[in-house]
């Protein structure tokens, strides 16, 4: 019995899947903790560019990037579509706004191909893979890379003291 | 040893219990085994630390983890040598055992980071090896075989019945009882092995050894044998086996400790010492997560009630009043009782005895003495007194900080202090008591005191202070300075109090928690330090402000004044501005040049600022809107962001909106308020001067 839905996990993954700026993108669905709409989101300054800033999630207070400025797009505009997509990830909980997002599915792993450079504009180091559903390409993303913290403008702080005055 | 973590994989929860476990057990040998060096012949105290070894030593052993086991197993052997008087606890003894405990808080550490790597650690070893060194040395002392002995192979046949006899702890004279117990069995049998022997006992040379082994050839049953051996006074209990068994019986012996509780359950009732973090009562074990969960959801209910609440005030002033109206508002009304109450069971639930923050502080206070040469004793009281857990672990740092300080500067000599007609060894008293919503933690020592006019040079020289502004200063001004950033009056910086980073850092720590710091000292008084501490992180008073796009709150204890002035009213020196406020001229930055990106530097006619007071400087701050003050529930602003720059966390407002807390001690480091204030500094008489023309 344990053999037989061992083998069918492995067989195939569940995916939440998503969209950004037209293409389809998929998370494990063991990732996702919610899915909400977009919130007031409060800035945080000395954060990382695509750092929106911070929401309140049922009293929690979570962290939300701009996935489109993390894959070098334009930043997201807020659209009636506009998600969150709240993944938990190292005992974090960290919101990623998100175009849409359209489904769930499962994907069968032999469906999964390797990254060609051809297929996508995202930088490759996001990703792990292709899935081609019938007609269909899903891009499976690298969770751990996408939310790495790199905080490019740590030092741009020191220029503050440069800045024209008050008055 | 991977496997183990292999095992942890597949439960997680195991894991946490069992950390949980060796982290109260811990506690427990932190808080005691200092205690033991000072009351050797102290049993509650034995007795409540060879109860923890025991239980770390069955808990590890059941995890599969043998090198800890191990560990665990050789400190019973020790205790209990040392519980049933054969093994005298001096300096070496107690040395060996917290080193031990070292090992031990480095284990669990390894453990709760996942890091197979500390099972590897031979240090965990060597640790091992100088307790069981222990061991060996003490037949010497007392003549007494180690109570390990084994029953020799040759009468581990059927032939024979080995009994293992231990007497009551208050046991009057164990050596007579041994005897009897010897006499006894040789009316049953042939005494083939004895532990002691019979000549050692005659000699009188087993001390207070209160456990004896006897192995006898016989044809009667080992039941009998029991209850002969039991009729004996004094005789707690006794276990028995026949053939091999009896290494196994060897081997148990130390579950003598269980056999103990079951029988004379009520034997150390009037314990001298209670045992820290025993628990009373009828309790559950919470995870911390999910108290925080809870915490946060109730916190959420909160601001509910409140919107529910005005809903109600709203349909009424709008003139709608009936059935329905009123029973809203009275529904509304008991809910918001229901969840003040509410909130306050589940701010109580969080709250530790600060037992848990002092637990650790003897051991410190030891380990500093032997380092420094120094003789001090720590006195505690009041660490019944209760405080929410983050604030006890936002505690630890600063007072041990205090306590270091205070041993390392605020501490003669035993030579010194005779010399100076004191007793030769110094006292810290660490206290905590309630006031007024706060705790006050105090440390007072019996040391020569703050020397004012040296903590006043030092200042000088670095430049923190200048001769105009020491003369304007109140003796109690003048101590604050030793607050300062990078001022140490150490004469010779030690490994122990650092290089002048110390207790700036400290205040800042405390004011993070909403709380105050204070010195007192007067020469050959010593020096008394204070910390008042809210009784509750969660909840602080604020302002909160708007900048730009972005609500701040700011402590409403570093709140100064706020006003609205005139564009006029401020002068530009070198593109920045001041204002004269009070009988000083202060800078004025703009919030949203602190926090690029919340928001645009203020245009307009007036300004709305803020005066903030940090240690005798004072800055105000443009904002552009003042939203109104309330109390606030401080949360983090969590691991991903990490810390920010001018930034204690965030906060919910009423309308569900995040607002970020501003770090006040932090924002006074920021380069644009640092260099604005030594430009105040400078410039204050050109800025005056200009004013007049």
């Amino acid at each position: 019995m344990m053999a037989t839905t061992n083998q069918l996990s492995e067989a195939e993954e569940q995916l939440v899947i998503f969209t950004l700026a037209e293409e389809s993108y998929g998370v494990s669905i063991a990732a996702v903790n919610t899915i909400i709409r977009l919130p007031e989101i409060t800035q945080v300054p000395h954060t990382a560019t695509y750092v929106r800033g911070v929401i309140n999630l049922r009293g929690v207070i979570v962290p939300v990037i701009d996935v489109r400025v993390r894959f070098g797009l334009p930043a997201a505009v807020a659209a009636k579509a506009t998600r969150i997509m709240v993944v938990e990830h190292q005992n974090m909980l960290i919101g990623m706004i998100v175009d849409t997002v359209s489904e769930t599915l499962r994907l069968p792993m032999a469906a999964i191909e390797p990254l060609s450079p051809l297929i996508t504009s995202t930088d490759a180091r996001y990703l792990r893979g292709v899935g081609k559903l019938e007609d269909r390409l899903i891009i499976l993303l690298a969770l751990d890379q996408v939310l790495k913290y790199e905080d490019a403008v740590a030092l741009h702080l020191l220029d503050d003291a440069g800045a024209p005055a008050v008055a | 040893m991977s496997d183990v973590f292999a095992i942890w994989q597949e439960d997680p929860d195991l894991l946490m219990v069992f950390l949980q476990e060796v982290a109260e057990q811990l506690e427990i040998l932190d808080g005691n085994l200092v205690h033991l060096e000072r009351e050797p012949e102290n049993r509650a105290l034995i007795q409540t630390i060879f109860r923890a070894t025991h239980t770390l030593k069955g808990s590890s052993a059941a995890m599969g983890l043998t090198v800890m086991a191990e560990l665990m197993h050789v400190m019973e052997d020790v205790l209990s040598l040392v519980r049933d008087g054969a093994l005298a606890v001096t300096a070496t003894v107690t040395d060996a055992l917290l080193a031990a405990l070292d090992q031990l808080h480095m284990l669990e550490q390894g453990l709760a980071n996942r890091q197979p790597a500390v099972l590897e650690n031979p240090e965990v070893a060597e640790v091992g090896r100088h307790l069981r060194d222990l061991l060996q040395t003490t037949p010497q002392q007392v003549a007494a075989p180690a109570a390990t002995a084994q029953v020799p192979d040759e009468f581990c046949t059927d032939a024979f019945v080995t009994l293992l006899v231990n007497f009551a702890p208050d046991c009057q004279m164990p050596d007579i009882r041994a005897y009897m117990v010897l006499q006894t069995l040789e009316r049953l049998g042939d005494v083939a092995y004895s532990d002691p022997t019979a000549a050692q006992i005659e000699r009188g040379q087993i001390g207070r050894r209160l456990l004896v082994t006897v192995t006898l050839r016989t044809d009667l049953d080992e039941e009998t044998l029991r209850q002969a051996v039991a009729n004996i006074i004094e005789v707690e209990w006794v276990r028995t086996a026949r053939g091999t068994a009896a290494r196994s019986l060897q081997r148990e012996m130390p579950s003598r400790e269980e056999v103990r509780s079951v029988h004379a359950p009520t034997e150390e009732a009037p314990a001298q010492a209670p045992a820290p973090g025993a628990l009373g009562g009828h309790t559950v074990r919470v995870n911390v997560e999910t108290l925080d969960a809870i915490m946060n959801l109730v916190g959420e209910m909160v601001l509910d009630r409140t919107r529910v609440m005005r809903l109600a005030e709203e349909l009424r002033d709008s003139g709608v009043d009936n059935e329905t109206t009123h029973e809203l508002d009275t529904v509304a009304h008991h809910l918001g009782a229901i969840v003040t109450d509410l909130h306050e069971q589940v701010l109580e639930t969080r709250m530790l005895q600060i037992r848990q923050l002092f637990n650790r502080f003897p051991r410190l206070v030891r380990d500093l003495c032997h380092t420094l040469g120094k003789d001090v004793t720590l006195e505690m009281e009041g660490e019944n007194e209760r405080l929410d857990r983050s604030v006890i672990e936002k505690l630890v740092d600063p007072l041990t900080h205090i306590l270091r300080n205070a041993l390392d500067h605020g501490m003669e000599t035993p030579e010194a202090r005779v010399a100076a007609g004191k007793p030769p060894a110094g006292t810290v008293r660490l206290t905590a008591r309630r006031s007024e919503g706060h705790i006050l933690i105090e440390v007072q020592d019996d040391g020569p005191g703050i020397d004012v006019t040296r903590v006043t040079g030092k200042a000088l020289a670095a430049g923190l202070v200048t001769r105009d502004m020491l003369a304007g200063m109140s003796r109690q001004e003048q101590l604050g300075l030793i607050f300062a950033s990078g001022l140490s009056t150490a004469d010779t910086v030690s490994d122990v109090s650092g290089r002048g980073v110390g207790m700036d850092v400290v205040k800042r720590n405390v004011e993070s928690l909403g709380g105050a710091i204070l010195v007192q000292s007067d020469p050959g008084m010593g020096t008394g330090i204070t910390l008042k501490i809210p009784l509750t992180l969660a909840i602080v008073r604020a302002l909160i402000v708007r900048a730009g796009q972005v609500s701040l709150a700011i402590p409403l204890s570093f709140v100064e004044e706020t006003m609205r002035v005139s564009r006029r009213a401020i002068h530009t020196v070198r593109g920045r501005g001041l204002l004269q406020w009070r009988d000083r001229v202060v800078p004025i930055v703009p919030l949203a040049q602190v926090f690029p990106g919340c928001g645009d530097v203020p245009t307009g006619s007036t300004r709305q600022l803020v005066a903030i007071g940090y240690t005798n400087q004072v800055v105000c701050l443009a904002v552009d809107s003042i939203t109104g003050h309330q109390e606030i529930v401080v949360k983090s602003l969590g691991a991903y962001l990490g810390e920010i720059p001018g930034l204690a966390g965030a906060t919910i407002l009423g309308n569900g909106h995040v607002a970020l807390i501003v770090d006040i001690g932090n924002l006074f480091e920021h380069q644009l308020i640092a260099d604005a204030l030594r430009m105040d500094r400078r410039l204050t008489e050109t800025a005056l001067t200009t004013n007049v023309a």
